[in-house]
Protein backbone atom coordinates (compact mmCIF):
# COMPACT_ATOMS: atom_id res chain seq x y z
CA UNK A 1 0.00 0.00 0.00
CA UNK A 2 1.67 3.03 -0.91
CA UNK A 3 0.87 6.11 1.03
CA UNK A 4 2.04 10.03 0.17
CA UNK A 5 5.37 11.21 1.58
CA UNK A 6 5.70 14.05 3.77
CA UNK A 7 8.35 16.27 3.80
CA UNK A 8 8.17 17.20 7.88
CA UNK A 9 11.28 19.55 7.15
CA UNK A 10 9.69 21.71 4.08
CA UNK A 11 6.31 21.56 6.71
CA UNK A 12 8.05 23.23 9.09
CA UNK A 13 10.36 25.65 6.99
CA UNK A 14 13.73 24.46 8.63
CA UNK A 15 16.73 23.01 6.68
CA UNK A 16 17.07 19.09 6.88
CA UNK A 17 20.65 19.83 9.18
CA UNK A 18 18.40 22.23 11.86
CA UNK A 19 19.37 21.46 15.55
CA UNK A 20 16.64 20.96 18.10
CA UNK A 21 16.13 24.51 19.41
CA UNK A 22 15.98 25.56 15.62
CA UNK A 23 12.95 23.06 15.01
CA UNK A 24 11.61 23.72 18.48
CA UNK A 25 11.48 27.97 17.72
CA UNK A 26 10.13 27.42 14.46
CA UNK A 27 7.44 24.73 15.25
CA UNK A 28 6.32 27.56 18.35
CA UNK A 29 6.21 30.35 15.84
CA UNK A 30 4.33 28.06 12.78
CA UNK A 31 1.72 27.17 15.70
CA UNK A 32 1.04 30.63 16.57
CA UNK A 33 -0.02 31.34 13.43
CA UNK A 34 -2.38 28.53 12.66
CA UNK A 35 -2.95 27.41 16.32
CA UNK A 36 -6.76 26.29 15.78
CA UNK A 37 -7.99 27.33 19.21
CA UNK A 38 -6.72 31.08 18.22
CA UNK A 39 -8.75 31.41 15.67
CA UNK A 40 -12.42 32.33 14.98
CA UNK A 41 -15.45 31.39 12.51
CA UNK A 42 -14.97 29.62 9.34
CA UNK A 43 -11.04 29.66 9.51
CA UNK A 44 -11.00 27.69 12.55
CA UNK A 45 -11.33 24.22 10.37
CA UNK A 46 -8.28 25.60 7.95
CA UNK A 47 -6.16 25.80 10.56
CA UNK A 48 -6.83 22.65 12.07
CA UNK A 49 -5.72 20.83 9.40
CA UNK A 50 -2.82 23.07 9.18
CA UNK A 51 -1.92 22.48 12.31
CA UNK A 52 -2.10 18.91 12.44
CA UNK A 53 0.38 18.68 9.60
CA UNK A 54 2.66 20.77 12.05
CA UNK A 55 2.03 18.86 14.69
CA UNK A 56 3.11 15.25 13.04
CA UNK A 57 6.04 17.18 11.24
CA UNK A 58 7.55 18.10 14.55
CA UNK A 59 6.15 15.21 16.60
CA UNK A 60 9.32 13.79 14.26
CA UNK A 61 11.61 15.97 14.17
CA UNK A 62 11.82 16.84 17.83
CA UNK A 63 12.45 13.21 18.72
CA UNK A 64 15.50 11.74 17.52
CA UNK A 65 14.19 8.46 16.95
CA UNK A 66 11.51 9.12 15.06
CA UNK A 67 13.70 11.75 13.15
CA UNK A 68 16.32 9.33 12.65
CA UNK A 69 14.11 6.46 11.20
CA UNK A 70 12.66 9.43 8.94
CA UNK A 71 15.97 10.28 7.73
CA UNK A 72 17.02 7.20 6.48
CA UNK A 73 14.10 7.28 4.20
CA UNK A 74 13.60 11.06 3.57
CA UNK A 75 16.63 11.71 1.35
CA UNK A 76 14.62 9.56 -1.51
CA UNK A 77 11.00 10.99 -1.52
CA UNK A 78 9.47 14.61 -1.99
CA UNK A 79 6.74 16.11 -0.15
CA UNK A 80 3.62 14.46 -2.04
CA UNK A 81 5.43 11.43 -4.00
CA UNK A 82 3.93 8.10 -2.86
CA UNK A 83 5.67 6.34 -0.33
CA UNK A 84 5.75 2.63 -0.67
CA UNK A 85 7.06 1.21 2.35
CA UNK A 86 9.98 -1.15 1.78
CA UNK A 87 10.49 -4.53 3.76
CA UNK A 88 11.94 -4.09 6.80
CA UNK A 89 15.63 -2.75 7.35
CA UNK A 90 17.52 -4.12 10.29
CA UNK A 91 16.01 -2.31 13.13
CA UNK A 92 13.40 0.11 10.69
CA UNK A 93 10.16 -1.29 10.99
CA UNK A 94 6.80 -0.58 8.76
CA UNK A 95 3.40 -0.59 9.66
CA UNK A 96 1.93 -1.97 6.65
CA UNK A 97 -1.14 -2.64 8.06
CA UNK A 98 -1.78 -0.27 11.11
CA UNK A 99 -4.94 0.69 12.04
CA UNK A 100 -4.86 5.01 11.10
CA UNK A 101 -6.91 7.51 12.47
CA UNK A 102 -9.01 8.80 10.03
CA UNK A 103 -8.84 13.14 10.59
CA UNK A 104 -5.34 12.81 12.67
CA UNK A 105 -1.95 11.97 11.89
CA UNK A 106 -1.38 11.36 7.87
CA UNK A 107 -1.00 7.63 6.90
CA UNK A 108 2.33 8.06 6.16
CA UNK A 109 3.12 8.77 9.65
CA UNK A 110 0.62 5.55 10.83
CA UNK A 111 2.90 3.55 7.82
CA UNK A 112 6.36 4.37 9.96
CA UNK A 113 5.38 4.83 13.52
CA UNK A 114 2.39 2.53 13.65
CA UNK A 115 -0.03 5.19 15.10
CA UNK A 116 2.68 7.05 17.67
CA UNK A 117 2.88 4.48 19.96
CA UNK A 118 -0.52 4.50 21.69
CA UNK A 119 -3.39 2.61 20.60
CA UNK A 120 -6.79 3.38 21.51
CA UNK A 121 -7.46 -0.03 23.72
CA UNK A 122 -4.33 1.80 25.74
CA UNK A 123 -5.47 4.98 26.74
CA UNK A 124 -9.31 3.35 26.80
CA UNK A 125 -7.50 1.33 30.01
CA UNK A 126 -6.48 4.61 31.45
CA UNK A 127 -9.63 6.35 30.51
CA UNK A 128 -11.80 3.19 32.44
CA UNK A 129 -10.32 5.13 35.83
CA UNK A 130 -10.78 8.38 34.82
CA UNK A 131 -14.99 7.32 34.58
CA UNK A 132 -17.44 8.41 32.11
CA UNK A 133 -17.12 12.15 30.64
CA UNK A 134 -20.11 13.77 28.56
CA UNK A 135 -19.73 15.09 25.13
CA UNK A 136 -19.11 18.70 24.47
CA UNK A 137 -21.95 20.99 23.82
CA UNK A 138 -21.85 22.63 20.51
CA UNK A 139 -22.72 25.27 19.08
CA UNK A 140 -23.32 27.13 15.43
CA UNK A 141 -25.91 28.53 13.34
CA UNK A 142 -28.81 28.24 11.21
CA UNK A 143 -29.82 30.99 8.88
CA UNK A 144 -33.41 30.80 7.46
CA UNK A 145 -35.34 32.94 4.77
CA UNK A 146 -38.58 34.75 6.67
CA UNK A 147 -40.48 32.14 5.26
CA UNK A 148 -38.95 29.49 6.39
CA UNK A 149 -38.98 30.74 9.92
CA UNK A 150 -42.56 32.38 9.57
CA UNK A 151 -44.13 28.65 8.38
CA UNK A 152 -41.79 26.93 10.19
CA UNK A 153 -40.82 22.65 8.62
CA UNK A 154 -38.17 20.63 7.89
CA UNK A 155 -34.82 21.99 7.34
CA UNK A 156 -31.39 19.91 6.27
CA UNK A 157 -28.95 21.28 7.29
CA UNK A 158 -24.73 20.01 6.89
CA UNK A 159 -22.86 20.42 9.89
CA UNK A 160 -18.74 20.13 10.06
CA UNK A 161 -18.65 19.77 13.70
CA UNK A 162 -15.87 19.38 15.80
CA UNK A 163 -16.22 16.89 18.48
CA UNK A 164 -13.83 16.54 21.57
CA UNK A 165 -11.08 13.67 20.64
CA UNK A 166 -12.23 10.36 21.93
CA UNK A 167 -8.68 9.63 22.53
CA UNK A 168 -6.95 12.03 24.05
CA UNK A 169 -10.47 13.58 25.90
CA UNK A 170 -10.10 16.96 24.06
CA UNK A 171 -6.08 18.23 25.46
CA UNK A 172 -4.28 17.23 22.37
CA UNK A 173 -1.80 15.28 24.15
CA UNK A 174 -2.03 11.58 25.38
CA UNK A 175 1.56 9.80 26.85
CA UNK A 176 3.63 12.40 26.84
CA UNK A 177 3.08 13.01 22.83
CA UNK A 178 0.88 14.65 20.26
CA UNK A 179 -2.80 12.72 20.19
CA UNK A 180 -2.37 10.95 16.55
CA UNK A 181 -6.13 10.34 16.91
CA UNK A 182 -6.94 14.38 16.25
CA UNK A 183 -3.47 15.55 15.39
CA UNK A 184 -2.49 17.56 18.44
CA UNK A 185 -6.20 19.76 17.98
CA UNK A 186 -7.89 17.54 20.87
CA UNK A 187 -11.34 18.17 18.10
CA UNK A 188 -12.48 15.79 15.61
CA UNK A 189 -13.95 16.48 12.69
CA UNK A 190 -17.33 15.25 11.64
CA UNK A 191 -19.51 16.15 8.72
CA UNK A 192 -23.20 15.47 9.47
CA UNK A 193 -26.41 15.95 7.81
CA UNK A 194 -29.03 17.00 10.20
CA UNK A 195 -33.12 17.38 9.34
CA UNK A 196 -34.20 19.86 11.78
CA UNK A 197 -37.62 20.81 12.21
CA UNK A 198 -37.90 24.76 12.42
CA UNK A 199 -40.43 25.42 14.97
CA UNK A 200 -43.45 27.91 13.35
CA UNK A 201 -42.48 31.95 14.19
CA UNK A 202 -38.95 31.10 15.25
CA UNK A 203 -37.24 34.67 15.54
CA UNK A 204 -33.39 35.98 14.71
CA UNK A 205 -31.50 34.90 17.84
CA UNK A 206 -33.28 32.17 18.79
CA UNK A 207 -32.04 28.99 19.97
CA UNK A 208 -32.53 25.43 19.06
CA UNK A 209 -31.37 23.16 21.70
CA UNK A 210 -30.59 19.39 19.70
CA UNK A 211 -30.45 16.87 22.85
CA UNK A 212 -27.83 14.31 22.19
CA UNK A 213 -26.64 15.83 18.92
CA UNK A 214 -23.20 17.48 20.15
CA UNK A 215 -20.16 16.03 20.87
CA UNK A 216 -19.87 11.91 21.50
CA UNK A 217 -19.28 11.37 24.71
CA UNK A 218 -16.11 9.45 26.43
CA UNK A 219 -16.12 6.03 28.15
CA UNK A 220 -19.96 5.61 28.61
CA UNK A 221 -20.79 9.56 28.67
CA UNK A 222 -23.95 10.90 27.21
CA UNK A 223 -23.26 13.03 24.23
CA UNK A 224 -23.41 16.87 23.93
CA UNK A 225 -26.11 18.94 22.87
CA UNK A 226 -25.90 21.09 19.87
CA UNK A 227 -27.36 24.64 20.14
CA UNK A 228 -28.30 26.49 16.90
CA UNK A 229 -29.10 29.83 16.90
CA UNK A 230 -31.30 31.11 14.34
CA UNK A 231 -30.04 33.84 11.89
CA UNK A 232 -32.44 35.73 9.50
CA UNK A 233 -31.40 36.64 5.81
CA UNK A 234 -32.49 39.92 4.71
CA UNK A 235 -36.03 39.82 2.56
CA UNK A 236 -36.31 41.95 -0.49
CA UNK A 237 -40.02 42.53 0.52
CA UNK A 238 -40.13 42.46 4.32
CA UNK A 239 -38.41 44.15 7.30
CA UNK A 240 -39.09 42.74 10.68
CA UNK A 241 -38.83 45.07 13.88
CA UNK A 242 -39.98 42.74 16.57
CA UNK A 243 -43.89 41.43 16.26
CA UNK A 244 -44.50 43.63 13.02
CA UNK A 245 -43.89 43.12 9.66
CA UNK A 246 -42.90 46.56 7.56
CA UNK A 247 -43.37 46.55 3.74
CA UNK A 248 -44.25 49.27 0.91
CA UNK A 249 -46.69 49.60 -1.74
CA UNK A 250 -46.85 52.45 -4.56
CA UNK A 251 -49.68 54.23 -5.46
CA UNK A 252 -50.20 56.24 -8.51
CA UNK A 253 -50.78 59.88 -7.41
CA UNK A 254 -55.10 59.80 -8.44
CA UNK A 255 -55.25 56.37 -6.24
CA UNK A 256 -53.03 58.50 -3.47
CA UNK A 257 -55.73 61.34 -3.71
CA UNK A 258 -59.33 59.10 -4.38
CA UNK A 259 -58.50 55.91 -2.17
CA UNK A 260 -58.81 52.79 -3.53
CA UNK A 261 -58.35 49.16 -2.86
CA UNK A 262 -54.80 47.82 -3.57
CA UNK A 263 -53.32 43.94 -3.31
CA UNK A 264 -50.34 44.44 -0.93
CA UNK A 265 -47.96 41.35 -0.15
CA UNK A 266 -48.47 39.55 3.00
CA UNK A 267 -46.55 36.17 4.68
CA UNK A 268 -49.52 34.76 3.85
CA UNK A 269 -50.27 36.10 0.12
CA UNK A 270 -51.49 38.75 -1.50
CA UNK A 271 -54.64 40.61 0.20
CA UNK A 272 -56.30 43.67 -0.19
CA UNK A 273 -55.58 46.94 1.47
CA UNK A 274 -57.81 49.79 1.69
CA UNK A 275 -56.32 53.05 1.37
CA UNK A 276 -58.23 56.28 2.41
CA UNK A 277 -58.79 59.16 0.40
CA UNK A 278 -56.13 61.92 0.23
CA UNK A 279 -53.30 59.79 2.16
CA UNK A 280 -49.77 61.64 1.85
CA UNK A 281 -46.45 59.69 0.59
CA UNK A 282 -44.52 57.93 3.90
CA UNK A 283 -47.67 57.47 5.61
CA UNK A 284 -47.76 54.03 7.19
CA UNK A 285 -50.76 51.75 6.93
CA UNK A 286 -51.29 49.05 9.43
CA UNK A 287 -53.09 45.62 8.64
CA UNK A 288 -54.06 43.95 12.26
CA UNK A 289 -53.09 40.55 12.29
CA UNK A 290 -50.41 40.05 10.05
CA UNK A 291 -47.13 40.51 11.36
CA UNK A 292 -45.47 37.98 13.15
CA UNK A 293 -46.41 35.40 15.29
CA UNK A 294 -46.49 36.40 19.37
CA UNK A 295 -47.54 34.08 21.89
CA UNK A 296 -51.31 33.53 21.02
CA UNK A 297 -51.46 36.18 18.98
CA UNK A 298 -49.82 37.76 16.29
CA UNK A 299 -47.91 41.57 15.63
CA UNK A 300 -49.34 43.72 12.41
CA UNK A 301 -48.24 44.57 9.11
CA UNK A 302 -47.35 48.45 8.31
CA UNK A 303 -47.54 49.29 4.93
CA UNK A 304 -45.35 52.21 4.03
CA UNK A 305 -47.34 54.48 1.19
CA UNK A 306 -45.32 55.49 -1.72
CA UNK A 307 -46.48 57.69 -4.40
CA UNK A 308 -45.18 57.39 -7.72
CA UNK A 309 -46.06 57.72 -11.51
CA UNK A 310 -46.43 54.50 -13.26
CA UNK A 311 -44.44 55.06 -15.97
CA UNK A 312 -44.53 57.45 -19.05
CA UNK A 313 -47.79 59.32 -19.36
CA UNK A 314 -50.51 59.21 -22.39
CA UNK A 315 -51.70 62.26 -23.57
CA UNK A 316 -54.39 62.88 -22.29
CA UNK A 317 -53.11 62.21 -18.63
CA UNK A 318 -50.28 64.84 -19.45
CA UNK A 319 -53.66 67.06 -20.18
CA UNK A 320 -55.05 66.29 -17.32
CA UNK A 321 -52.66 67.15 -14.94
CA UNK A 322 -52.16 70.55 -16.61
CA UNK A 323 -56.05 71.09 -16.11
CA UNK A 324 -54.85 69.92 -12.24
CA UNK A 325 -51.86 72.15 -12.34
CA UNK A 326 -53.93 75.01 -13.55
CA UNK A 327 -56.29 74.56 -11.01
CA UNK A 328 -53.97 74.56 -8.02
CA UNK A 329 -52.22 77.92 -9.74
CA UNK A 330 -55.63 79.42 -9.77
CA UNK A 331 -56.26 78.63 -6.02
CA UNK A 332 -53.22 80.59 -5.19
CA UNK A 333 -49.73 78.40 -5.92
CA UNK A 334 -48.53 75.49 -8.28
CA UNK A 335 -46.92 73.49 -5.73
CA UNK A 336 -48.87 73.64 -3.18
CA UNK B 1 -26.18 9.82 6.29
CA UNK B 2 -29.64 11.35 6.29
CA UNK B 3 -32.02 11.10 9.54
CA UNK B 4 -34.60 12.92 11.45
CA UNK B 5 -34.16 14.54 15.24
CA UNK B 6 -36.37 15.08 17.46
CA UNK B 7 -36.66 19.01 18.36
CA UNK B 8 -36.59 20.47 21.64
CA UNK B 9 -37.46 23.74 22.45
CA UNK B 10 -34.27 26.53 22.73
CA UNK B 11 -32.63 26.99 26.24
CA UNK B 12 -32.03 25.16 29.54
CA UNK B 13 -34.39 24.98 31.97
CA UNK B 14 -34.05 27.33 34.42
CA UNK B 15 -31.38 26.38 37.41
CA UNK B 16 -30.73 23.25 35.39
CA UNK B 17 -26.97 23.37 35.38
CA UNK B 18 -24.45 20.89 34.55
CA UNK B 19 -21.04 20.46 36.68
CA UNK B 20 -17.90 18.05 35.50
CA UNK B 21 -15.33 16.87 37.35
CA UNK B 22 -12.36 18.24 35.58
CA UNK B 23 -10.04 15.64 37.07
CA UNK B 24 -11.84 13.70 33.57
CA UNK B 25 -9.07 15.67 31.69
CA UNK B 26 -6.41 14.46 33.29
CA UNK B 27 -5.49 18.21 35.26
CA UNK B 28 -4.39 18.26 38.49
CA UNK B 29 -6.58 19.76 41.58
CA UNK B 30 -3.34 22.33 41.92
CA UNK B 31 -3.31 23.45 38.27
CA UNK B 32 -6.90 23.92 38.25
CA UNK B 33 -6.88 25.68 41.68
CA UNK B 34 -4.59 28.55 39.67
CA UNK B 35 -6.57 27.89 36.57
CA UNK B 36 -9.70 29.47 38.66
CA UNK B 37 -7.36 32.47 40.04
CA UNK B 38 -7.36 34.02 36.64
CA UNK B 39 -10.91 34.84 36.90
CA UNK B 40 -11.86 32.13 33.56
CA UNK B 41 -14.10 30.15 35.20
CA UNK B 42 -15.85 29.18 38.27
CA UNK B 43 -14.47 25.59 39.80
CA UNK B 44 -16.11 24.18 42.86
CA UNK B 45 -15.09 20.71 44.39
CA UNK B 46 -12.74 19.95 41.54
CA UNK B 47 -15.61 20.87 38.74
CA UNK B 48 -16.38 23.43 36.73
CA UNK B 49 -19.98 23.91 34.44
CA UNK B 50 -19.96 21.82 31.64
CA UNK B 51 -19.87 25.01 29.27
CA UNK B 52 -16.98 26.04 30.29
CA UNK B 53 -15.06 22.51 29.99
CA UNK B 54 -14.19 23.96 26.43
CA UNK B 55 -12.40 26.54 27.74
CA UNK B 56 -10.55 24.05 30.36
CA UNK B 57 -9.55 21.99 27.00
CA UNK B 58 -8.28 25.48 25.55
CA UNK B 59 -6.44 26.79 28.18
CA UNK B 60 -4.49 23.28 28.25
CA UNK B 61 -4.05 23.06 24.53
CA UNK B 62 -2.74 26.80 24.34
CA UNK B 63 -0.30 25.95 27.64
CA UNK B 64 1.19 22.73 25.74
CA UNK B 65 1.48 23.97 22.32
CA UNK B 66 2.51 27.41 22.63
CA UNK B 67 3.76 27.56 26.32
CA UNK B 68 1.62 30.23 27.25
CA UNK B 69 1.40 30.85 31.03
CA UNK B 70 -1.86 30.63 33.03
CA UNK B 71 -2.33 34.43 33.05
CA UNK B 72 -1.61 34.55 29.29
CA UNK B 73 -4.04 31.89 28.47
CA UNK B 74 -6.57 33.50 30.60
CA UNK B 75 -6.14 36.58 28.42
CA UNK B 76 -6.27 34.94 24.94
CA UNK B 77 -9.71 33.80 25.92
CA UNK B 78 -10.88 36.84 26.84
CA UNK B 79 -9.71 38.50 23.38
CA UNK B 80 -11.00 35.57 21.61
CA UNK B 81 -14.24 36.05 22.95
CA UNK B 82 -14.02 40.38 22.12
CA UNK B 83 -13.21 39.34 18.63
CA UNK B 84 -15.75 36.30 18.47
CA UNK B 85 -18.41 38.83 19.56
CA UNK B 86 -17.24 41.73 17.61
CA UNK B 87 -17.22 39.38 14.25
CA UNK B 88 -21.09 38.35 15.33
CA UNK B 89 -22.00 42.19 15.20
CA UNK B 90 -20.07 42.83 12.06
CA UNK B 91 -21.93 39.87 10.38
CA UNK B 92 -25.29 40.92 12.25
CA UNK B 93 -24.80 44.80 10.69
CA UNK B 94 -23.54 43.43 7.26
CA UNK B 95 -27.00 41.49 6.94
CA UNK B 96 -29.26 44.29 8.00
CA UNK B 97 -27.49 46.50 5.55
CA UNK B 98 -27.99 43.60 2.88
CA UNK B 99 -23.92 43.22 1.74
Amino acid sequence: MSVPFQDYYEILGVARGADAKEIKARYRKLARQYHPDLQTGDKKKEAEEKFKRINEAYEVLSDPEKRAKYDRLGANWRMGQDFEPPPDMGDVHFYTHAEGFPGGFSDFFETLFGGGGFAREGFTGRRRTRGPMPGEDRETEIALTLEEAYRGGEKTVQLAAGAVCSVCGGTGRARERFCAACGGTGVNRKETTLTIKIPPGVREGSRIRLRGQGGEGVAGGRRGDLYLTVRLAPHPTFALSGSDLETEVVLRPEQAALGDRVPVPTLDGEVFMKVPAGVHAGTRLRLKGKGWPDGAGRGDEYVKVIIDLPGPLSENEINLYRQLAALRTGSGGANR
Amino acid sequence: MKFTIKFHQHTFFPGEEVWLPVALTGISALTLQKMAETGCFEVRDGAVRAENLHDVLRVIRLRRHLGVNLAGAAVILAMLDRLEKLERENEQLRRRLGY
